[in-house]
């Protein structure tokens, strides 16, 4: 399973982990993020299983200035 | 399936976990949520009535997008209104989307160019020469742009997409430095001045940046995903992160501590006593100065002023 969250990339060739520890991997909150299938560009329901051939977009929705 | 059901049906899968208010939502009913309250933010603070045109400030971002959506579809008379600030791709790229998202629905947008305006330079150019931080400038030209527009266009009403986060995060930082004066101007709605300030709301009220993103995202509506790159290092994501903390920590918080202060928004109203406003005596918009904020940009640039150390004092008591 491979999530993109900006310009990094991070690769889970064998078991994905939960959305919490990649979340917590990349040092994020999961009020400022949106999962969403890199394929469709739809959102990931919350309870859909984590498989390895899924591609996930880690979208940030803060903005500020 | 292995997924979860909605919390309001229990009949659809869900596709959006609100750690906010503990909730997962099917499409449809997070639909309804969106739409319910930017109606209560509306209702609450009574913003505009349904025969009021309504200019909204598009940016091209989640926000502003999703609020013109919103608008439209509460079946409102809302058009949009872009501003180019000059800041190369990223201004290119969302001038795109706005128009892109007026032309896919048939709504009228208005755009105006800083550089247009300025001799070509941009909000990044503007800032280097008078000294002054890109996000004060930003906001100066915003404010007057979109004032003027609304007075010359005669709409009732301007809207931005500001949102819960948004105004949460400004009143951290308001009582953080205990700027009492800028607490007693924080409200969602910021009536008419005479003939000269047109009114100004904030719909989206008690919807967070989360919420709004799906939004978007749910109705297919593209829109830039890049942070502004004047915004970097900018104290408001710090502050912002800081409070998603708390939020996680603490659901509701945010709500709370802002309609905490609006009960007792009250006992800053009163520290506030404004100066009398008189028109800009270069172009005429209100300001409590001989010449509006925009105008002594302007000025600052001439050669004859080479820029002064800036305490960004005008940035919110001059449109």
């Amino acid at each position: 399973m491979k999530v993109r969250y900006r310009n990094r990339v991070l690769d889970y060739p064998a078991k994905p982990p939960t959305r919490e520890a990649i979340l917590k991997e990349l040092g994020l909150n999961p009020l400022a993020v949106l999962f969403v299938d890199a394929a469709t560009g739809k959102l990931l329901p919350p309870g859909q299983p984590l498989t390895p051939e899924l591609e996930i977009e880690i979208r940030a929705v803060i903005s500020g200035g | 399936m292995a997924g979860c059901r909605c919390k309001i049906c229990k009949k659809n899968e869900a596709i959006l976990k609100l750690e906010s208010y503990r909730l997962n939502l099917c499409p449809d009913c997070f639909d309804d949520f969106v739409l319910r309250r930017t109606k209560k933010g509306i209702h609450d603070f009574k913003m505009f009535g349904p025969d009021e045109r309504i200019l909204v400030a598009v940016s091209g971002g989640k926000d502003s997008l999703g609020l013109w959506d919103v608008l439209v579809r509460l079946g409102y008379r809302a058009d949009g209104f872009y501003i180019d600030l000059g800041i190369k791709d990223y201004s290119a790229e969302s001038k795109r989307l706005a128009r892109a998202y007026a032309e896919a629905n048939g709504l009228t947008l208005h755009v105006r160019s800083v550089p247009d305006d300025f001799g070509g330079l941009g909000i990044r150019d503007i800032a280097w020469k008078t000294r002054r931080k890109p996000c004060s400038v930003c906001g100066t030209l915003k404010r007057h742009l979109m004032n003027r527009l609304a007075l010359d266009e005669k709409y009732d009403v301007l809207a931005t997409g500001h949102n819960l986060d948004d105004e949460v995060t400004t009143l951290f930082g308001n009582t953080l430095h205990w700027q009492t004066e800028y607490m007693g101007r924080q409200y969602p709605v910021l009536p008419a001045v005479d003939e000269g300030l047109q009114r100004k709301v904030k719909p989206l009220i008690y919807l967070g940046e989360k919420e709004m993103a799906a939004y978007v995202t749910l109705r297919g509506i593209p829109y830039i995903y890049d942070e502004c790159p004047m915004a970097e290092g900018a104290s408001s994501l710090f502050y912002k992160d800081l409070l998603n903390q708390l939020e996680l920590h603490s659901p509701g918080s945010k709500l709370a501590f802002l309609k905490g202060f609006f009960d007792q928004r009250e006992r800053f109203r009163t520290e506030l006593e404004r100066p009398a406003l008189a028109a800009c005596t270069r172009c005429g918009t209100l300001t409590t100065a001989e010449v509006c904020a925009a105008c002594r940009l302007k000025e600052r640039l001439a050669p004859a002023a080479p820029g002064e150390p800036d305490d960004g004092a005008d940035d919110q008591a001059n449109p």
